[in-house]
């Protein structure tokens, strides 16, 4: 030993800081590569000998090269991704929503009932002017577009969250193979090593898709001895060692929607977070109940119209009018015949004027709805109906009913209908369709808007029903709960910028949180090039100094070899 | 707004670490300073509700207030055209007016020529010419003074009367929330076109039947909704009748009552209900309202202490009168009698209405209205009785029997006993004289003088001639009574034994003779012929109706004037006083309604602004505290993006 082993020593100690260099090196090479992790060479003092009575120190010795992160705060950051992806999903829908219905603004759906009411306080200064009446009729049908344009904006998520969830569906299959893959590797390249991050640049690899993955579902990662990790989601395994599990997308044809499941058990993929959640979430929940609302507002818009409007008169009478409702039992009370609107306990008044004579006749129809076994169903409505000399009533083979006057000159019309059924069956209407996709004016009206029912008292009398028209959405009835259209359209508006605006709020303590993470992982697994040209010194001068050791181990063996 | 932020962590630092939150600061101010921006631009601080919920909702209900307000000062704006115009057509009628009451007062004389009284009575032919086309007025497409059918001509002049063929309804407009302003005034208001009605003088009270509307009883107040308490004393039990329409629903509820496992029946009489267990087997039974409610006394069925004795028959529940109301329904469930029918006398022509096969209220009322008479039938407006009012200005108008006694059964001829002598002659009355007021000439030659100062009847007067000491020898005896079918007084006596007809004579200075229609005006006697065995003398009807309007006066001077009729003139003269006076209200209210259009107007002007105020503070950017954020926001970035620039040059590498 002695000279030949501290220049054995030596030759150690300068491969070390060659490693080191070349670590240093890859180390400056990656500092912009996303997603690089920082190494560090690890180093130990070498097995000391026993020379004599002492125990020398045999230099240095490799132990290997380590990647340099916190996997708690990587975990963190995962759930903490997988969340962020879930709100932002949320915030993104609930903000289309509201570019769609853009209140605030002049063509907002607010608007257009100020217009459409206004309409008819215009028809009410001036009854007999017909193009007001087209007015009217076009106030509505803006009124009805509007409505469904901005439930479609509702509809339009839901479509497209079968793509986006297809697309989510196909990411997931792509990164666990690629994961599934990488494991593998990982495992064979390392060998269960000591340090376990021997393969360093696939490792980085695999975080990377770990990390994609993470905003995609919520998953749990935990990395085996072998070096491989097990992904796991709502506690199915997405990727065991080389394993990956596919999953599929499944549509429900009857709700249209689609979930991803895995392949092999069809289970659903259950998920709490993450991009796929947003999108379920943004489907069912934000734009669902949107629709919801949407559907619901328009409904009662149909309905309280309709029921002002059946009550009053055209500047013309009507010769033969059809439900757009269908009663589907007609044996049955109507409230429990398949109308959806509501039915009271009242009555209505037909009136027939023939213009032959001039003459008129005024009859009741009392429409029972007591709940006490005499309720009228829609066969003793339509008998009512029926027994009326002059016009004919039947229910089509659809259920509907129809009336026609047995002569052009018999003209007839409606009032004072205190039980809905008019409205409940589509009669005298102005609006049909039962929700926000379907709403529309009545064709009959459009081709002929002097059937417009401004009047109350009788045939193209006055324009009274025309201010209690325009007064439908501030009008409060039990039927809405106390409250108006307007008010119920306030609150889905309060309900869906409220929302978005507390979801914005999440959202962004969510990114803040993330953010700290990520600041903490880059702190930790980051390149700081001022540390590595620290290193690069330390190298350096380790390696002059062992080559220093060196001249001097020679200089040494060469004065011996001189003595010779 | 939470703000972003990017947080520096404690410990070890990388260079991604640092190059990561400052792209994310540049990235956070860029942002910043284009929401800045966006506000500069649009000088909005709320561009979406999200932005500020709770401003948003308020400015939401600004906006629906203000749309409002913008229409409603439309509406104000376009009455107050209306209403401008009717007042431009009225100002013109009123001076149309007081030209033909000039030319009356001219006319009044009974020293013009012939050829002046026509061209007098041409030029006011002429005026009533013009205020027809005046208010045949259309604008904008509209009648303005037809009422509710304002596509209806309104005023046609047919031969020398004119016909009303509008309505009295107004027109409304919504002048403020729940604030109507009618901006028309019918001709009926202005002009006066329709006559006041001829109103049943008779209870038709109608009884009840099962689909009688609850609203519709009590005389119209209805029956209010609520819990009625049914007890045997021993069990109680309620029914609600909230939402029952008619008294068929009413029937059916209480059925569903039992007390002590005994059901109650309810049945109708003609008149109300009637309440008694189904097995009739007495019992106690009380009926009242719960709580502060009144259906059960509203439906005449509560009962007092101590209990009543069952069956309880309910009170007359007084329903008011339907178009669809049946005869059969009528005085109490008896029925009318419609057989006869009733004769209308319009401008001398007769119009007979049949109404035996009239089953309902709106059938008297289509029969009426299909006799060709220029009349309508209606229910009266409190919903008790019939009425019919004549729409034909210039003309008498009258209802009398036809062959039987229906118009007094109806309850609607024009003349009978009960007609007050203060209303005859178009509301001039009778001129009672000093002394006896008319002599009757018996069919003996001897006189029957008659006083009838103090009657007030034509029953008094009847009275006073049958009752007469001097008129009770059955052999000279002259009976007075109604006409059975006619309008008129008829004095009757017998031939036998007689020497001479009976007749009747104008005494002194009265003319109650001329006034009851007894003799024709002008003349001082009138003699009687033979009728089988006797004597009768029949007068004219002396209580015609008519329209009182702007159209009748002009065609009574008209007609005055051209048949010299000095007291005609003189009524003219004072109808059109009236008219002008009923003018002027109308007028009056035209500018009551204008001005308060301008109040109205100016109050809306005002709270536009107010709104539009509101809307600003609430979503309007405030331009100067916008600008020095933006400038702060500036420099802010400048800062960091120089500091960017400068440390990443930064390198250890430098100095080795």
């Amino acid at each position: 030993m002695s000279l030949f082993g501290a220049v054995q020593q030596s030759a150690n100690s300068l491969r070390i800081a060659e490693l080191g260099l070349q670590v240093t090196g890859n180390n400056i090479a990656n500092a912009n590569t996303p997603g690089y992790i920082r190494q560090e060479l690890i180093q130990a003092t070498g097995v000391g000998v026993r020379i004599g009575e002492a125990i020398v120190g045999y230099g240095t010795r490799v132990v290997g090269v380590v990647q340099k992160l916190d996997e708690y705060v990587l975990q963190r950051m995962r759930t903490a991704n997988s969340n962020l992806a879930y709100n932002e999903q949320l915030e993104s829908t609930s903000g289309q929503l509201e570019t769609s219905i853009s209140e605030l603004g002049e063509n907002d759906l607010s608007s257009q009932m100020s217009r459409f009411s206004n309409s008819f306080h215009d028809l009410a200064n001036q009854p007999g002017y017909t193009s007001l009446k087209t007015l009217v009729i076009e106030r509505g049908r803006e009124l009805a577009s509007g409505l469904k344009s901005v439930a479609q904006a509702a509809v339009d998520i839901q479509k497209s969250s079968i793509s986006d969830i297809n697309a989510v569906s196909s990411d997931i299959n792509r990164l666990t193979n690629r994961l599934a893959a990488l494991n593998t590797r990982i495992v064979e390249m390392e060998g269960g090593g000591v340090v376990n991050s021997d393969a360093v640049g696939l490792r980085d690899e695999r975080l990377q898709l770990l990390d994609e993955l993470s905003s995609l579902v919520d998953i749990t990662v935990s990395e085996q001895v072998s070096g491989a990790v097990t992904v796991t989601v709502g506690g199915d395994y997405l990727v065991a060692d080389g394993i990956p599990r596919e999953v599929k997308t499944f549509l429900n044809s009857e709700e249209g929607s689609v979930e991803v499941r895995f392949a092999d058990t069809d289970s659903r993929v259950e998920v709490t977070s993450g991009k796929l959640k947003g999108f379920y979430e943004a489907r069912d929940g934000v734009a669902g109940s949107f629709l919801n609302d949407m559907n619901t507002l328009a409904s009662d818009i149909i309905m309280m119209v309709n029921r002002v409007h059946s009550q009053g008169q055209g500047s013309i009478g009507l010769n033969s009018v059809l439900g757009d409702f269908s009663i589907e039992n007609e044996f049955a009370p109507l409230e429990q015949s398949g109308l959806t609107a509501p039915i009271d306990n009242g009555s209505f008044v037909v009136t027939l004027s023939d213009a032959r004579t001039g003459l008129k006749s005024t009859h009741d129809i009392f429409v029972r709805q007591q709940g006490l076994g005499t309720d009228t169903t829609g066969v003793d409505l339509v008998k009512q109906l029926d027994d009326i000399p002059g016009i004919k009533a039947i229910l089509t083979n659809e259920g509907k009913v129809q009336i026609t006057s047995d002569s052009e000159a018999i003209k007839f019309s409606f009032s004072n209908d205190s039980s809905g059924a008019l409205a409940a069956m589509g009669i005298n209407t102005f609006f049909k369709g039962s929700d926000a996709p379907s709403i529309e004016v009545k064709p009959e009206l459009i081709s002929q808007p002097n059937l417009l029912n401004v009047s109350l008292k009788g045939v193209g009398v006055g324009a009274d029903n025309a201010l209690q028209l325009a007064d439908v959405f501030e009008s409060v009835s039990d039927l809405l709960g106390g409250r108006s259209l307007r008010q119920n359209y306030e609150s889905t508006i309060v309900a869906v910028t409220q929302d978005l605006n507390s979801q914005r709020g999440v959202t962004e303590g969510i990114r803040n949180y993330y953010n700290t993470l990520e600041a903490q992982h880059l702190g930790t697994s980051g390149v700081s090039l001022d540390e590595e040209a620290i290193k690069m010194l330390q190298y350096q001068r380790a390696f002059q100094a062992t080559s220093k050791l060196i001249s001097t181990a020679n200089e040494m063996l060469e004065t011996l070899v001189n003595m010779l | 707004m939470l703000s972003s932020f990017y947080p520096i962590v404690p410990g070890r630092t990388s260079n991604s670490q640092s190059r990561t939150r400052m792209l994310y600061q540049v990235q956070v101010d860029t942002i910043a300073i284009s929401k800045l921006q966006e506000q500069l631009s649009t000088g909005r601080r709320v561009n979406k509700a999200s932005d500020d919920p709770s401003a948003a909702v308020r400015v939401i209900g600004i906006q629906k207030s203000y749309e409002f307000k913008v229409q409603a000062s439309q509406n104000l704006k376009s009455s107050a055209t209306f209403l401008n115009t009717t007042e431009t057509t009225l100002s013109e009628v009123q001076n149309l007016l007081n030209e033909a009451r000039g030319i009356a007062v001219l006319s009044n004389t009974n020293t013009l020529s012939e050829a002046e009284r026509k061209g007098y009575a041409d030029q006011v032919d002429a005026i009533l010419q013009r205020i027809t086309n005046a208010s045949n007025t259309r604008f904008q497409d509209r009648y303005m003074m037809s009422g509710g059918t304002v596509d209806t001509q309104p005023v046609k002049l047919e031969g020398s009367r004119v016909r009303f063929f509008g309505d009295d309804n107004d027109l409304l407009s919504a002048a403020d929330e729940d604030d109507l302003i009618a901006h028309n005034i019918t001709a009926q208001k202005a002009l006066g076109v329709i006559s006041s009605g001829v109103v049943s003088t008779i209870d038709l009270d109608p009884g009840v039947l099962p689909s009688t509307r609850l609203e519709d009883l009590n005389g119209g107040q209805g029956v209010a909704g609520g819990a009625i308490e049914f007890s045997s004393g021993t069990e109680q039990f309620s029914i609600d009748i909230a939402g029952a329409e008619s008294l068929a629903d009413v029937v059916e509820r209480i059925n569903q009552v039992k007390l002590d496992g005994r059901p109650l029946v309810a049945s109708l009489t003609t008149t109300g209900l009637s309440i008694d267990y189904q097995d009739h087997a007495g019992g106690t039974l009380r009926i009242s309202d719960v709580g502060v409610g009144s259906s059960a006394r509203d439906l005449g069925i509560a009962t007092s202490t101590p209990a009543p004795s069952i069956p309880i028959l309910g009170n007359d529940l007084d329903p008011i009168l339907r178009k669809t109301t049946k005869v059969s329904q009528l005085q109490a469930g008896t029925g009318i009698d419609l057989q006869g029918g009733i004769m209308i006398k319009q401008g001398g022509k007769s119009f007979r209405v049949e109404l035996s096969n009239a089953q309902s209220i709106e059938d008297i009322i289509n029969q009426v209205q299909r006799s060709g008479a220029a009349v309508r039938a209606d229910v009266t407006p409190d919903g008790r009785s019939l009425q019919i009012r004549s729409y034909e200005s210039g003309t008498d108008f009258t209802i009398e029997e036809s062959q039987l006694t229906l118009a007094s059964r109806l309850g609607l001829r024009t003349f009978s006993t009960s007609t007050r002598l203060e209303s005859l002659n178009h509301g001039i009355g009778v001129q009672f004289g000093a002394g006896p007021d008319l002599v009757i000439g018996q069919n003996n030659g001897g006189e029957l003088p008659i006083d009838l100062d103090g009657a007030v009847t034509i029953q008094d007067v009847i009275d006073r001639i049958n009752n007469n000491v001097a008129n009770q020898d059955p052999a000279t005896r002259v009976v007075a009574q109604l006409h059975p079918t006619e309008n008129t007084l008829l004095l009757s006596s017998t031939t036998t034994g007689a020497t001479q007809p009976i007749s009747i004579r104008v005494s002194g200075g009265s003319e109650v003779a001329w006034n009851l229609g007894l003799v024709p005006i002008g003349e001082t006697e009138s003699v009687g012929t033979v009728s089988g065995s006797s004597y009768v003398l029949k007068g004219t009807d002396p209580n015609p109706h008519e329209v009182k309007g702007v159209f009748n006066s002009l065609v009574r001077l008209r007609d005055a004037i051209a048949s010299e009729n000095l007291p005609g003139t003189d009524r003219a003269i004072q109808l059109l006083d009236e008219d002008i006076d009923h003018l002027s209200l109308a007028r009056g209210e035209v500018g009551v309604r204008l001005q308060r259009i301008d109040r109205l107007q100016e109050t809306n002007q005002e709270t536009q602004v107010e709104l539009k105020s509101q809307e600003s503070d609430l979503i309007d950017a405030d331009l100067a505290q916008l600008i020095s954020e933006l400038t702060a926001r500036q420099a802010a970035q400048e800062a960091s993006l120089q500091l960017l620039a400068q440390t990443s040059r930064l390198s250890l590498f430098d100095f080795l």
